[in-house]
């Protein structure tokens, strides 16, 4: 079976295009003539989807917040080596990721047990507080993937990208992809119940 | 079942998130949905698929929608971008600024001199301090780049001449107490994790005032013995014509840069606004207008020693910064007409984060100096002034601090608290202090594998010792309470006694007896 034969093609919308064209034209005012307000067009216009993207990935307001700066200052300074094969969205989403991949694994080497002790520490609290509760579960759960799956799942069940995409980020096939994005859903699910028993 | 049928499972269930995700073509789609529909044990997994897609969505984080243009200007001109590890799979060029045409950053006598091509205008030239902190931003239209490269160096060159100048001829100048337009203080530059959340508190055994930050204001409330709200609140603003530097809005507070002290029965308030160091007396409840302590001073503490209050802070130096205490009347006016050095440096070294306490005629002063290392130094109330001892070294260097220290007064001297932070997690420190402060003993008191986001520590009526501290756990905040001896053993195990799902968080007693913790909230009241 070729899956990537069935995959949905899916034309992008007459808008998305015009955007598209747009930011290859800025980029190439930045490049050739170093007009560093082409560049500010640019910031301003992806500013949101990178501080979501981050903030999904890291789940944390401080640590996204400096991984958006730092994102930029790395498009900032690769600008240079862009090619228009791929959107400027889906260049600085590859950025994204691959440096938002890099925290969470230098975070997890710096705290490889701190899960677990949260996760002993969640059992004993009082259930009155169900949101938080919920909210805190949810999130161990997530916090119990391993950084390729969660990566994965992130991207793809909570931020709404394709498997394509995610098979782009992460540099793999789709098969691979939509494979590890099924054991992400099966990990995540079992340490969600788990939490719950 | 068997060795087909396994296969043709394993490749359905391989394909079940795309089937979900509506990524199949319809007629594959078909193909495998009829496969569910024979296959119970797919079936079950499809129906997970979709359980921890209805999960998942929970989980989505709303980014604010804030401008973020002008801090990633502020970083690429500072260079904080240098530490950053350029990843292999991307083809990045190295950073060269000046090649590419757009910028070209210059180092002038520790200022960075930046000249950019662009903006849609022409050429800006920005003179950034080492700190980060713009204090010169000039656009020009018909420049050419030679010419703007050129004439900025000079021109940034003749104002650091007269920069220097002007340091030299007005500092050291005495305290005064009518409010005038301080000169900026260098900070360092403003980090996502500065515009944490933050509360300090100082507590009578009647009332607790409580102060945080709010916005860019600092808000404060009272908390009154056996409630558990935080009731009259309100703002302590900057003087209407104190002066914001630069083109750019107010500062939130930080942490660092505020201060509350109490005498026992009436409060202080310290800030530090545009690079001077204010204070507001509170009476009862009435507020009295900001007294001007210092016009250059940043990260102000203070502490009440019997008979008056003593307030440290950093003051900007002309090659290093140094500490300064003043005494100060319990109704908030100055005692003495010049601040006393406690601390300095060798040239280009700093020191920051002081502490204080004192009684019985003794002022302690600590503070870090550049490396991390914490020293202490002992003054003792004369006839003619302070006798001072010489700084003693309590901790060697564990790398950068951020949180202020927390001192506190003991029967046989003093002791001192404070957390520390490196790659292997973060720890709180307890050093036992002589009454010549003299350091005795230096104790770990708590650990964690992640981030102490706040911590405080309170001697209660029983004579014990209690830590409270908060660590970031996941996607939350866990706090503990843990009592221990006055030399810094154990008396029990830590008790985890608030969860936050908003991180990072800081939690606080809210009384002198420990029984109640406030937070800040920022959708909620406090408690």
């Amino acid at each position: 079976m070729n899956h990537r034969r069935g995959l949905k093609s899916v034309p992008p919308a007459p808008t998305a295009v015009a955007v598209e064209e747009e930011d290859f034209e800025l980029v190439r005012r930045f490049k050739h003539d170093g007009d560093l307000a082409a560049f500010e067009t640019l910031f301003r216009r992806h500013q949101q989807y990178v501080a979501g993207l981050c903030l999904s990935l890291l789940r944390s307001h401080a640590e996204a917040e400096d991984a958006v700066q730092e994102v930029f200052i790395k498009a900032y300074r690769g600008l240079a080596a862009f090619e228009p094969k791929v959107t400027f969205r889906g260049w600085l989403y590859r950025i994204t990721v691959n440096h938002c991949r890099d925290l969470i694994d230098q975070r997890l080497r710096r705290a490889e047990d701190a899960d677990e002790d949260a996760l002993a520490a969640i059992a004993t609290l009082p259930k009155q507080e169900a949101r938080l509760m919920a909210t805190m579960t949810l999130e161990a759960a997530l916090a119990k993937l391993k950084p390729e799956y969660r990566v994965a799942f992130i991207l793809q069940a909570v931020e709404g990208h394709t498997i394509g995409e995610v098979a782009d980020a992460l540099g793999i096939g789709f098969e691979a992809a939509a494979s590890r994005l099924r054991r992400a859903y099966q990990q995540f699910v079992k340490a969600y119940d788990a939490m719950n028993l | 079942m068997n060795t087909d049928r396994a296969k043709e499972c394993r490749a359905v269930e391989d394909l079940l998130v795309a089937l979900a995700a509506g990524e199949l073509e319809s007629e594959h789609a078909a193909q495998l949905r009829a496969h569910l529909e024979d296959c119970a044990r797919c079936s079950s997994a499809f129906a997970e698929v979709s359980r921890a897609e209805t999960l998942a969505a929970s989980l989505k984080l709303e980014s604010p929608q804030i401008d973020r243009y002008t801090e990633f200007l502020r970083r690429l001109a500072a260079g904080e971008s240098q530490s950053l590890t350029v990843n292999s799979e991307q083809p990045l060029e190295p950073a060269n600024d000046a090649k590419a045409g757009v910028a070209a950053v210059i180092p002038l006598f520790g200022n960075r001199v930046a000249v950019r091509n662009g903006f849609g205008r022409g050429f800006d030239l920005s003179v950034t301090s080492r700190q980060g902190r713009e204090w010169l931003h000039l656009s020009a239209k018909s420049l050419t780049r030679v010419a703007a490269v050129a004439g900025g160096v000079s021109l940034a060159a003749g104002i650091s001449v007269v920069a220097l100048l002007w340091m030299l001829f007005t500092f050291g100048k005495s305290p005064s107490t009518e409010p005038q337009n301080p000169p900026p203080v260098e900070r360092p530059p403003m980090r996502a994790a500065d515009d944490a959340p933050w509360i300090q508190t100082a507590s009578t055994a009647e009332r607790t005032l409580a102060i945080w930050r709010e916005g860019t204001e600092l808000q404060a409330g009272w908390m009154s013995r056996g409630q558990s709200v935080l009731s009259d609140r309100f703002q302590l603003r900057a003087p209407v014509n104190t002066p914001v530097k630069g083109n750019r809005p107010p500062l939130p507070p930080r942490a660092m840069e505020c201060a509350v002290a109490t005498d026992g029965k009436d409060f202080i308030v310290l800030r530090e606004i545009e690079g001077g160091i204010y204070l507001w007396r509170i009476e009862s409840q009435t507020v009295a207008p900001p007294i001007l302590l210092s016009r250059k001073g940043a990260q102000p503490r203070a502490a009440w020693i019997g008979d008056r209050y003593v307030v440290v802070w950093v003051a900007p130096d002309m090659l290093s910064p140094v500490i300064e205490m003043l005494e100060v009347g319990r109704d908030g006016r100055p005692l003495q007409t010049s601040a006393t050095l406690v601390a300095q440096t060798a040239q280009g070294g700093k020191v920051g984060l002081p502490g204080v306490t004192g009684g019985n005629g003794k002022v302690l002063v600590t503070y870090f100096v550049q490396g991390g290392a914490l020293m202490a130094r002992m003054f003792a109330k004369t006839d003619a002034g302070y006798a001072e001892s010489e700084a003693v070294e309590i901790s060697g260097g564990e790398g950068p601090h951020h949180r202020p220290i927390q001192l506190l007064p003991v029967a046989d001297g003093f002791l001192a608290c404070w957390d520390v932070a490196n790659p292997e997690g973060s720890e709180i420190r307890l050093a036992l202090l002589n009454s010549a402060g003299q350091p005795r003993n230096v104790k770990t008191l708590a650990r964690a594998r992640t981030p102490i986001t706040s911590f405080d520590l309170k001697i209660l009526a029983d004579g014990q010792l209690t830590l409270l501290w908060s660590e970031v756990q996941l996607g939350g905040a866990l706090t503990f309470r843990q009592p221990f001896s006055l030399d810094g053993e154990p008396a029990d195990q830590p008790r985890n006694v608030f969860v936050a799902d908003d991180k990072p968080s800081a939690v606080m007693f809210g009384d002198a007896e420990g029984q109640t913790l406030l937070w800040p909230n920022w959708n909620q009241d406090r408690r």
